[in-house]
């Protein structure tokens, strides 16, 4: 079976390696075994692997948001997930403990299976064995997240942000919408349903002076695609409710990728996201696109009560913006000065009006 | 000040820009000082301080570096372009901008960020033989009536969505499957770069605003800019294939305004949307269909991302086709083949049999 606890113990294998930030809610007490050998990996078990090559990523996130540059030879811990990026790569667990590739700078190994043009190949990873535990059990990220919550009484107001695409500007939406939020004085935490692992907007949430900052990881999850819908809705739930244990009466939730992508396209139309959902907002890419989120949103009977996004950073898109839609279009400097959202929350859903 | 002419000395050395390539040889006889120029004047410009542009493309296509002291002519006028300068025609002689590598001039109202334009001086308004202000307006051939073609509109969903090249790769495609092309582009404003990317890529021609004798598509409305089309389809004759580059983005008024018009369907037999994402691509498709109009393919620089495209095909009915592959005769006379416009057209038996 390959498994020899106490020589992964002695070698001090796994405190030498780097501890990748999607595998933070694991403690490295944790690991007690190196299971090698013919194994099935599935999205969430750990895994220690060893550089082989470097291609995009050349550095990983570390629990500590540090980020480590790697090196052939360097050693890593990282979790398998699939791994769906339009603009970078879109990745599968494979069936094997066969060569792979670092898919995501937080930590994600999966094989690739097509790429964005723009991107050099994935670094290459060869996976030494999955982490297991003192009875030789794979360790997987689902054993360690928060426990399934229901919605509490006192439910927070819920800011869904979603987007026309993958870098579409869901993420600055969202930190200005806290920004905004935080100071009108409400306890506002933010979190992220779907996505691939990655610290980068966890930390700027927490600048900012989220209350707390949650995601996928915390519902055990080191990547969300190719979950079931259901599932993802139970994340949504018990993210929002441990929000709320902390004290937040405002949660702003990101939604990944575009309304394409299925997991997005699934959450959104759900019965649980929309009962829980105070208002939408939407990211778009350009104009036409920002139409195109408009109906579907509206067509899904959410609350959308402004369009933001990456278009809004040329004055003539915003302009043509304004021109296409009935929503209205909070540019740039709306954005950053935070109140334009207090105006809308205050007036009628612009949702809820034909 | 009263207007009188002035002697240009050198007036060989005198720079042609590409905006003045309709200019004859020989055309400026002089300049006239002491007048006030207007929209698509042909003016004498000194450089005062090298900016942004520190470069012309002459009329031959030669790209030549600027330097202050260099004198050159420009066409003076309104224009207006999202991503560099736009501008107004200067109400006077004197200093004002270059605000584009094709030649054009004015009082920058807005628009690029960075480098401030290059500054120049207006010395003088060009003239003819007859003491005439040479005009943009009056350098144009006369106008024919658009004859029979295979016409495509390429249209970009925004900014962005790599329409030139979609247009390159069908006029190669088309030029390959052995049809004369000529592209038209009769949105915003001249390009040198582009319309040598045209005919590098195989096209007879390539015309633009100012074979319509424009500095630039600013401020028409839906019938002006179908005129503008009319007069660079007349000028296209003689092509078996035509491709209308709409340049600009569906989401802006005048392009939205001219793929609605009846008269803009009337000449058109199918349209290749650019876009750079499925979302936008779908909202396209959407517009296309509800201007009458048969969509061919979804390209673009959405075509980057494997699973952009999976996502735009999920949500429409035509193909999504990378820019390459349009310039693959096979590829594209596949596309062709299922509308009867490709037999219609001239030159159309041949781009079957090539699909046979």
């Amino acid at each position: 079976m390959g498994l020899d606890p106490i020589a992964a113990r002695q070698a001090g294998l796994f405190a030498a390696a780097h501890q990748a930030f999607s595998t933070r809610r694991v403690p490295g007490s944790a690991f007690r075994t190196l299971l090698a050998g013919p194994r099935v990996p599935v999205a969430g078990h750990l895994v220690l692997a060893e550089i082989v090559e470097l291609g995009q990523h050349r550095q990983l996130e570390l629990v500590s948001g540090r980020k480590a540059h790697l090196f052939p030879g360097s050693r890593i811990i990282v979790a398998y997930g699939n791994r769906y990026a339009p603009d970078q790569y879109e990745a599968l667990v494979p069936a094997d403990l066969g060569p792979c590739d670092l898919v995501a700078g937080g930590g994600l190994a999966a094989r690739e299976t097509q790429r964005n043009a723009a991107m050099k190949s994935p670094t290459r990873i060869q996976p030494l064995g999955l982490i297991g535990d003192d009875l030789g059990q794979p360790l997987n990220l689902s054993a360690f997240a928060l426990p399934p919550q229901a919605m509490p009484a006192a439910t927070p107001a819920v800011f869904v942000v979603c987007g026309s695409s993958m870098n579409a500007g869901k993420t600055h939406t969202v930190a200005m919408l806290v920004r905004g939020l935080l100071a009108s004085g409400r306890r506002t935490a933010a979190c992220k349903v779907t996505g691939t692992g990655s610290g980068n907007d966890l930390w700027k949430m927490r600048d900012i002076g989220a209350l707390t900052v949650l995601d996928f990881a915390d519902a055990g999850y080191p990547s969300t695609y190719g979950t079931p819908v259901a599932e993802l809705e139970a994340a949504f739930t018990t993210l929002i409710a441990a929000c709320a244990s902390a004290g937040a009466d405002t949660v702003v939730v990101e939604i990944a990728d575009g309304l394409g992508q299925v997991e997005t396209a699934g959450l959104l139309r759900s019965a649980t996201l929309r009962q829980h959902t105070t208002a939408v907002l939407f990211a778009a890419a350009d104009p036409l696109a920002a139409a195109a989120g408009e109906r579907w949103l509206r067509a899904a009977g959410l609350p959308l009560i402004a369009v933001s996004g990456l278009m809004t950073a040329c004055p003539e898109s915003t302009a043509e913006a304004r021109e296409l839609l009935g929503t209205p279009v909070l540019g740039a400097e709306q954005l950053e000065a935070g109140l334009a959202f207090l105006a809308l929350l205050d007036g009628p859903r612009a949702g809820s009006t034909p | 000040m009263s207007r009188s002419l002035v002697v240009i000395a050198a007036i060989r050395k005198l720079a042609v820009p590409d905006i003045c390539r309709h200019l004859l040889p020989g055309a400026v006889h002089a300049m006239a000082i002491g007048v006030c120029p207007s929209d698509g004047d042909i003016a004498v410009a000194e450089v005062l301080e090298i900016g942004r542009h520190s470069h012309i493309d002459l009329a031959s296509g030669r790209r030549a570096e600027l330097e202050a002291g260099d004198r050159l002519l420009v066409v003076v006028g309104r224009l207006f372009a999202p991503l560099e300068f736009s501008c107004e025609c200067p109400a006077t002689l004197g200093d004002c901008a270059l605000v584009s590598s094709a030649g054009a001039a004015g009082v920058v109202t807005g628009g690029a960020n960075g480098l401030p334009p290059t500054r120049l001086r207006l010395l003088g308004l060009a003239v003819d033989a007859d003491g005439a202000v040479l005009n943009l307006g009056r350098l144009t051939p006369a106008t024919a009536a658009p004859a029979e073609a295979l016409r495509i509109a390429v249209v970009s969903c925004a900014r962005g969505s790599h329409a030139t090249k979609v247009t390159a790769a069908l006029t190669r495609g088309l030029s390959r499957a052995g049809f004369r092309v000529g592209v038209a582009k009769p949105t915003g404003a001249a390009d040198a770069a582009e319309r040598w990317r045209f005919l590098d890529a195989g096209a007879s021609a390539a015309v633009d605003v100012v074979d319509a004798g424009r500095l630039c598509s600013a401020g028409l409305d839906a019938g002006d800019l179908m005129a503008v089309t009319g007069t660079l389809l007349g000028a296209l004759n003689g092509n078996q294939a035509v491709l209308l580059r709409v340049a600009g983005g569906l989401a802006r008024r005048d392009i939205r305004a001219l793929i609605a018009t009846p008269a803009f369907a009337g000449q058109v037999h199918g349209v290749v949307l650019a876009a750079a994402d499925a979302l936008s691509a779908i909202e396209g498709a959407r517009r296309i269909a509800e201007a009458g109009l048969p969509l061919l393919a979804v390209s673009g620089a959405i075509c980057r991302s494997p699973l952009a495209m999976a996502e735009a095909r999920n949500g429409l009915d035509c193909p999504v086709l990378d820019p390459q592959a349009l310039a693959l005769p096979n590829r594209l006379s596949a596309l062709l083949a299922p509308f009867a416009m490709a037999r219609a057209a001239v030159g159309g038996e041949r781009l079957l049999s090539i699909a046979a």
